[in-house]
This record gives structure tokens, sequence and C-alpha cells, in this order.
């Protein structure tokens, strides 16, 4: 008898495996752990979802956090995503258009005022009331990002603020003050754009003798620092019912102006088409002397084996015509509007944002002070950001969450993040390569925003 | 003949069941996708909210939209690429045909950046035009004439992405190299023989027989040039002052930078017609141009 299968025969155990195969697929679920009995379901894990954008390396600190908090609450677990940022941005809003969305996610300021308008995420202004005290809710930092109609709806993830960072050696091998003594000793009459500019032209140097520049004072502003100047000013990119642009107005003008002069009056920062960064002239390299940096992200220069060869430090951008302006923003926690398990989520959502969790997960290994700015005042205290971060004037790093002015800071207008980033910081550049005056690139800020504020009326 | 007997439709099912994977593959990912972003692109929405229809407003936006206009003039400008990676490939292709040694080596050599990953391209280029240190400036430096900004500048950058597309020439060189090596050396012996130089036999033969192949790189150089995304969003983010702001890019900038999905996918099937005009008009101009063998 032969043992080769006809065509026919292969093609019917084809046939079979596929159907079983496809009804394997559509069986229901083994109901061996969810029986209707009420004792079964007590003993029934509730499993919490959780998305954050970050790296591959916040996996571990999400996991680790969630186990903390289900040694606190038997019964719940927490499943973490954790999503490249562009990943992220994408996939959250269409899971929260299809009501799909994780129980609990983060939300940067767009993202947050996003979901608020779509009806994704759930008022907590009721829970925070039901914890009580213990929530301690006035020690939580930037209220601002999670408020809408006096509604709370997040509480924060991580915060942070961008401040400068400057190279203590360098300022101290040529005699000068550093900016943080500055500040603190002399406040806005000490640490301000005169002195800034004063510093600079002291710090800007030609080291090697050939005719070019290759240390500058100052990195430049990335649209961050460029709205916390141009407020820092007096200016503001729209009047208070977010309805006309008012960037081209005389406080906000003179803030540009000012960046524009550092590159081409001053001469103490880079012009932009230098791409000095990719020549090795930044802040890492000690070729320059301040530079942008997020509390957040740039204290993982602070880690054992990452450590500079100079010593840094903070300080705040300096203090214009209306004082210090310092741009701060929330990832804020907020509780999908279809999750089913809005209590257990809100249970998360408190200990994920608690200094409980700051301390108990320092206590385990996961340094929170590297991924996370603090979100409660009570962390700028804990040994779990002390310890970590006590090269730094930790103080000064508070005094940025004090002063992000407007709280929050990231306008609530239509498309926030293309007015900042892409029409501010292309105008401001304008502004920097000389090709047009402060007064030019902000009038031409204001007709790009207008017609955005149009679109979207 | 088969007629419609029971193993026509046998081998009609057999065959369909062989492709179906692809089929619905096709239906699915693709065809699903394409008449998605048709209904998208009538709709106003940011992908959080539900969709609102307004009909053809997107397309009419895009009337009133500079950035649209001016998207489309630096893409359209940057296709002066095509002609210039067209020759410079041909130029190549025949100078790595001659029988030389080592000639295998010259031909990898030359293709071998056509196959090198965008991005790390892009940063390898952004080196090239630094201002500064950049191999070009000092070239320049030395022989007397200050390099402009290149990246740096709105006059600059969008010749500056032009000059860099011709690292990408070993593609179509690869594909004139194989049409020069089709052509029958008979032809050349006789041209020889009736006493045509180096120039004659280029025009009067090489040029001809290979424009089957040139039709398919000009096209595919339009295509792709219509796509340009990765080196304006690696080196310049579509600046310096929207110089660079390529089609795809405010497209993407659109889709996944301001959530304006309707706006994007209207700007994505505006994409679809322009690039199907210039194939249509190509390929209706083919006629007086191409060279066929037998026919």
């Amino acid at each position: 008898m032969s043992t080769q299968m006809s065509r026919r025969s292969m093609l019917k155990w084809m046939a079979a495996g596929s159907a079983t195969a496809a009804l394997a697929a559509c069986a229901v679920p083994a109901a061996t752990d969810s029986g209707d009995s009420g004792d079964m379901a007590d003993m029934e894990d509730i499993t919490i979802g959780w998305a954050r954008h970050g790296s591959e390396g916040d996996v571990p600190t999400e996991t680790g956090l969630a186990e903390l908090f289900k040694a606190n609450h038997p019964g719940v677990s927490v499943e973490p995503l954790v999503l490249p940022w562009d990943d992220y941005n994408t996939k959250i809003p269409v899971m929260v258009a299809g009501g799909t969305a994780p129980d609990t996610f983060g939300c940067h300021p767009a993202l947050m005022a996003e979901t608020h308008t779509a009806g994704g995420s759930t008022p907590l202004t009721d829970f925070i009331d039901a914890y009580g005290a213990d929530l301690n809710y006035d020690d939580v930092v930037y209220h601002g990002d999670a408020l809408f109609d006096g509604v709370v709806f997040g509480l924060p993830q991580k915060s942070c603020t961008h401040q400068l960072r400057y190279n203590k050696t360098l300022l101290q091998e040529a005699g000068l003050p550093l900016p943080g003594d500055l500040y603190w000793e002399q406040g806005a009459d000490g640490w301000n754009w005169n002195t800034f500019i004063e510093m600079g032209k002291e710090l800007t140097k030609d080291l090697d003798g050939d005719g070019e520049t290759d240390q500058y004072f100052y990195g430049g502003s990335g649209g961050t620092n460029q709205l916390a100047t141009i407020r820092s000013a007096g200016g503001e990119v729209f009047d208070e019912a977010i309805s006309t642009c008012i960037i081209n107005s005389a406080e906000a003008v003179e803030g540009i102006k000012f960046m524009a002069d550092l590159v081409l009056e001053h001469k103490i920062q880079p012009p932009p088409e230098m791409q000095a960064s990719e020549l090795g002239i930044n802040f890492n390299t000690g070729k320059i002397v301040m530079a942008g940096g997020t509390t957040c992200d740039s204290v993982r220069d602070l880690r054992e084996g990452y450590e500079l060869p100079f010593e840094w430090d903070f300080v705040l951008v300096p203090a214009g015509n209306a004082g210090f302006r310092c741009w701060g923003d929330t990832d804020q926690i907020v509780i999908s509007s279809s999750s089913e398990y809005a209590q257990e989520a809100f249970d998360w959502t408190v200990y994920r944002s608690s200094l409980q969790a700051w301390e108990e997960g320092y206590d385990s290994g996961i340094k929170l002070a590297f991924s996370d700015g603090p979100t409660r005042y009570s962390i700028f205290e804990s040994k779990a950001y002390t310890e970590p971060l006590g090269a730094l004037d930790i103080p000064m790093i508070r005094e940025g969450y004090i002063n992000t002015i407007p709280n929050p800071f990231v306008p609530r207008s239509p498309q926030p993040y293309r007015v900042l980033f892409t029409v501010m910081t292309t105008e401001v550049d304008n502004a920097l390569r000389g090709v047009k005056t402060a007064q030019e690139a902000a009038d031409d800020m204001c007709a790009q925003i207008e017609e955005i504020l149009a679109e979207n009326a | 003949m088969l007629g419609k007997s029971r193993l026509y439709w046998k081998i009609v099912f057999e065959g369909y069941a062989f492709i179906s994977l692809w089929i619905i593959g096709f239906v699915v990912f693709t065809a699903g996708a394409l008449f998605g972003s048709f209904s998208i692109s009538l709709t106003k929405w940011n992908i959080v909210g539900t969709p609102e229809f307004i009909g053809l407003g997107n397309y009419q936006k895009m009337f009133e939209d500079e950035f649209f206009w001016k998207s489309l003039q630096v893409t359209i400008l940057f296709l002066f690429n095509v002609p210039l990676n067209l020759a410079l490939g041909l130029f190549l292709a025949m100078l790595l045909n001659q029988k030389i040694r080592m000639i295998g080596f010259f031909r990898t050599l030359f293709y071998l950046p056509s196959v090198t990953a965008g991005v790390a391209v892009s940063l390898l280029w952004m080196w090239i035009f630094n201002p500064r240190f950049g191999v070009i400036n000092v070239l320049l430096k030395n022989i007397g004439i200050s390099g402009p900004a290149w990246l740096g500048s709105e006059t600059w950058a969008l010749p500056a992405l032009i000059i860099m597309s011709v690292w990408g020439v070993g593609g179509g060189m690869l594909i004139y190299l194989g049409a020069l090596q089709g052509i029958p050396t008979a032809f050349y012996e006789a041209a020889t023989l009736d006493g045509a130089n180096a120039l004659q036999k280029f025009r009067r033969i090489t040029v001809p027989m290979i424009t089957p192949v040139l039709l398919l790189n000009l096209i595919m150089g339009v295509i792709g040039s219509f796509q340009v995304f990765t080196q304006a969003f690696v080196m310049t983010k579509g600046g310096p002052n929207y110089a660079t702001l390529f089609y795809v890019l405010y497209l993407y900038q659109n889709a996944f930078q301001w959530f304006n999905m309707g706006y994007a996918s209207a700007l994505a099937w505006v994409l679809f017609l322009v690039i199907l005009a210039f194939t249509f008009l190509i390929l209706r101009t083919s006629s007086s141009w191409v060279y066929y063998e037998g026919g």
C-alpha cells in the first residue's frame, strides 16, 4: 500500500485543519477562573491597563511599580504598556476614539486637552474628595494641567521644568559668579538678561586662535525656552480668550529680539546654520557654557557611568521685564471613560502619583528621579529625590515649578504644539538668522496662528 | 478547450485559492485603507474625536493654504534631480560597462550607496554640508570660495538636497547597465564598419536601444521625487523658513504631528492624482521617443 498522500487527501486534511483552527480562534475563553459564584469572583484578579510614552528603560520601572502597587492592593494587577513617543501619539488617540484605551494612560498637555474634548477621560474630583485628606491634593504640583472648568481630570505621572544648565567648572575658572548664586542672592536684579549677556561675552572664545569661535556661552533656546523668554519679557501668544494672537505685541517682540541679538549682535550663541552640536560644540563636551535642559532628562547625566567631566547645575531662564518664567508641564495620568474599573484605576493613579511610590520604588532600586520629575512638592525633600540628585541645587529645580506662570504653561489653544514647535520656532529661527526682524517674524507668526484659530473656530 | 467543465472550475478555484492570501491582504490592507483614506478625506477629524463630514472642504482648503502651494512648489523644484540622476546614472553605467580589471568591485562600489539606510545617509550628508567643517566648504575654501550655509540657507537648502540625491544614482545605474549589456554587439560592429564614431554610436544605437529603460527610470524618478521625506525630516525639518517643506513632509506633519487626519488624507489623494497626471503625461509622450525592439 502506498504511503504517499493524494492531493485530494491533502486538501481534505488542510480543510479540516483550517476549520479546527478557525473554531479554536472563535472559542470563548475558558471559564476555569471566571465562575459565577461570588466567592470565585472575589478571588479573581482585576487587571488595570496603564500606558505611557517612554523607552525600553521605563519598562522595568513600570513593572516594578505595578508589583509594589499589587502588594498594597491584592487582587488588582496593573499591566504596563510603554510606547515610543511617536507611536504613543498615534495609538493612544486612536484607542481613545475607538473606546479601547487602556484604563489609565499618561497625557502630555496637548493630548490631555484632546482627550478631554473627546470625552475620553473620567472626572476625578469626586474620587479625590472621597479619598479625603490622605490624598493631600494641595501637595500635588501643576494643578492647572489637570483642570478643565474647575474639574480635575488627572494626577501627574511626572512633572518637568525646562531650565538652563550651566558648566560650573568653566564659570569658576573664569572667576565669574555662578548664575545660581546670582539668583539666590539677588533674584531678578542679579540674574537677568544683562548679566546673561555680560557673562556670555566673557565666555565666548576662540580657543585655538584660528579666527573661529569654538566655545560659545549659550547653546540656544528650543521652543520651550523660547516661550519662557517671550513670557519673561511680558509677552504672550494668545489673549486670555485664546481668540487672538498677541505675540506681535511690543513686549513679545522684545523677547524675540533678545534671542536674536544673542546670535547676531552679541554673538554668544552659535548661529542656527552652524549645526554646532554636530561639530562637538555642545554642553556635554564642555564647549557650551549654558544650554537648555529639562529637569527630568538632563539629570540622567548624574547616573553612574554617565557623569560629565565637569560640575554643572540648573538655573532658571534669566529674568526679563516681567520677571522669571519657566516652562513646566506634566504628563497627567487619566482614567479612560471606557474603563470598567474606575475605582481600582483611581487607586492605581493615586499610587503611581504618590510620594509612597517614589520611596517604595527607591527602596527597591527604582530611581524615578532619573526618569520622572516630582509629582508632589514633598518629593523634593524625599531621599528618593535628594539622594540621586544630591549634586544639584534641588531648591532651584523646585523654583522652576513655582515660576511656571501661567499654569498650565502650554496654552489650551487649537494645535498648541504646532503653534509652539512649528510656527514659533520657525519664525524665531528666521529672526536668529537675520532674514526677518523680530517684528516681522512676530507678525508672520500671528498671521499663521490666526489661520489656525480660524480653521478651528 | 476546457469550456465551463468541472475541471475548468476546479482549476479556477485552485488558482484563486493559491492567491487568496494575497487577495485578502490586498483588499484588507491596501484597497481597504485606500478607500478608508478617501472617506476620511471628506471629514474633519483629529483622531481623538468623532469625524465630522465636511464634503470637499479639505480639498477647497488646499487652494487657500499657502503651505500646500509651498510644499508643491518645493517638490516640483526637486524634480530637477531627475534629469541629473538620469544623465549621471547612464554615464556611470557606460563607464562600468567596460572590460577592465576589478569591474565587479567598481560596480559594487557605485551601487552600495543606493542601498544604504536613508537616515544614516542623511546624517552623513549633514556633515558634508556643514558650513564650517563640511568637506564641500573646505574644498571650496581651498580654491578661495566662501561656501554657503547649505542646509541653513533658504537659497541653498533645496539645491543641497538635489545634490545629495545623486547618492542614490546606483539603483538607476544598475538598470542602465543591464540594458547596455542587452544591446547586441553586432549593431556596434556594423556601425564601426560603416565608419561611425563613438558619439554617433552612442546617439544612434545606445540611446534608442535603452529608451525603454530610460522611460522606466524617468517614471520611477518622478514618483520617487514626489515621495521625498526622510532627508527633509532628518536634516532640515522642512526649514529654513519652509525652504525644504516637501509635500510628503507637510502631509506627515498634518497627519501625525497636528492630527489633521482629514486634511492629510486629502493631501494624500491629491498627491496620488498629481503623480498619476505626471506619469500619464510621460507615458503619452513616450510613443514619440521610446523605441521598442520588434514593435
